[in-house]
């Protein structure tokens, strides 16, 4: 207590040294400052008869625990829950690797729906007509039904591309489609 | 577990119990049946805090399970360093106090001076405790008990958890800074604030 003020003293951090001082627990360097601030200041001497009655009462008065359940009913409950977490992680991964596989999906599909956009909109223009820098070759011939050959010619560069689609493979002898 | 005694002939060896330590190296590796030996070894231990600091036993044993199963998925995470019942210890804490602040159904204190009420130090909270007579209060035992549970329901979940290990688990302040991960001065601290706080909740009775 501050005489003159008249209010209490704020107390050194190291007064907590208390509790380790009341369990044993303090070093030689953090037993000799509690003991010295005890020595500037007897009133610790009730904080630490305080600290001390507390643990006893505490320690006097331990509750009795006991499990309900006994060790292997306990793990059974254990097990199935480990086991519940299981079944439902695969489920997550479906998911998300399915999520996953759509986000990964979305650029082609846009660039594809893009592309037919483009076709639709000015396709008949920009492949045929005059003036034109590209004329498509209407007629495919193949012998299989599934693959499908365009030819595109330009009559500025006098090139012709044939874009050919549909294999599964490319074959190894030409001539066989 | 108390570690297997050494066989007497060599042909013994393939059936002796698996130690301690052996088992953590087989359930690392994913053995299940060697989990379960630890789990059936620890249960009681890491119910009776989760049951010391909750004070609800559907609650403690929620949280015991939960404790196992956490620490089944974070195996792999444990070297060795402490004694694997700290390392458990650590995960109860952790779950409790996360539960009670998630509840938030104690109003609890931590610095400031707080009276029980009336209802509170009526209110038994326990029923099956022991009826021997405290000599200096004159309460009975369970009544004394149910105080002190009642006490400690209004600390701070820190201040309730070091106290319990403390206390009722009596580690030292080494292993309570581990399982609370904290520093020693910190241990030191909460336990001189929690018991000036008990003292205070406790009045007329300690």
């Amino acid at each position: 207590m501050n005489p003159e003020s008249g209010k209490k003293t704020p107390r050194p951090p190291e007064t907590v040294y208390l509790a380790g001082l009341v369990d044993g627990q303090l070093d030689f360097s953090q037993r000799n400052k509690i003991k010295s601030l005890v020595e500037k200041d007897p009133s610790l001497i009730d904080e630490q008869v305080e600290q001390e009655k507390i643990r006893e009462v505490l320690r006097k008065n331990i509750p009795k625990t006991t499990c309900p359940d006994n060790p292997d009913f306990f793990w059974s409950q254990v097990q199935n829950r480990l086991h519940a977490e299981k079944r439902r992680t695969p489920a997550r991964e479906v998911r998300s690797h399915l999520l996953a596989s759509l986000s990964r999906l979305w650029a082609p599909a846009f660039g594809a729906a893009l592309v037919i956009l483009l076709l639709a909109l000015g396709g008949q223009h920009f492949f045929s007509g005059n003036g034109s820098r590209f004329a498509e070759v209407s007629e495919t011939r193949t012998f299989q039904e599934h693959v499908y050959a365009t030819a595109f010619k330009s009559r500025e560069a006098g090139v012709t591309v044939i874009w050919v689609d549909g294999f599964e493979y490319i074959p190894a002898t030409p001539g066989t489609f | 577990m108390n570690p297997a005694p050494p066989p007497s002939n060599p042909d013994e060896a393939s059936f002796r119990e698996p130690n301690e330590k052996e088992l953590i190296r087989m359930s690392q590796q994913g053995d299940m049946e060697a989990y379960g030996m630890l789990v059936k070894t620890h249960h009681q231990k890491v119910f009776g805090l989760a049951m010391n600091i909750l004070h609800n036993e559907a609650d403690a044993l929620d949280l015991a399970q939960e404790t196992f199963i956490k620490a089944w998925k974070s195996l792999a995470r444990f070297e060795g360093k402490s004694a694997f019942y700290t390392w458990l210890y650590r995960i109860t804490s952790n779950l409790a106090i996360d539960r009670m602040r998630k509840n938030a159904r104690h109003p609890h204190v931590d610095f400031d001076e707080v009276n029980l009420t009336a209802e509170d130090q009526e209110a038994p909270v326990n029923s099956h405790l022991m009826d021997s007579t405290h000599p200096s209060t004159g309460l009975q035992q369970g009544e004394l008990r149910s105080q002190i549970m009642a006490a400690l329901d209004q600390l701070s979940p820190e201040h309730r958890t070091v106290i319990v290990l403390k206390e009722y688990e009596d580690l030292d302040y080494r292993e309570i800074a581990r399982v609370m991960d904290c520093n020693i001065g910190t241990v030191m601290s909460r336990l001189f604030y929690a018991r000036k706080n008990l003292k205070r909740l406790l009045k007329g009775i300690v």
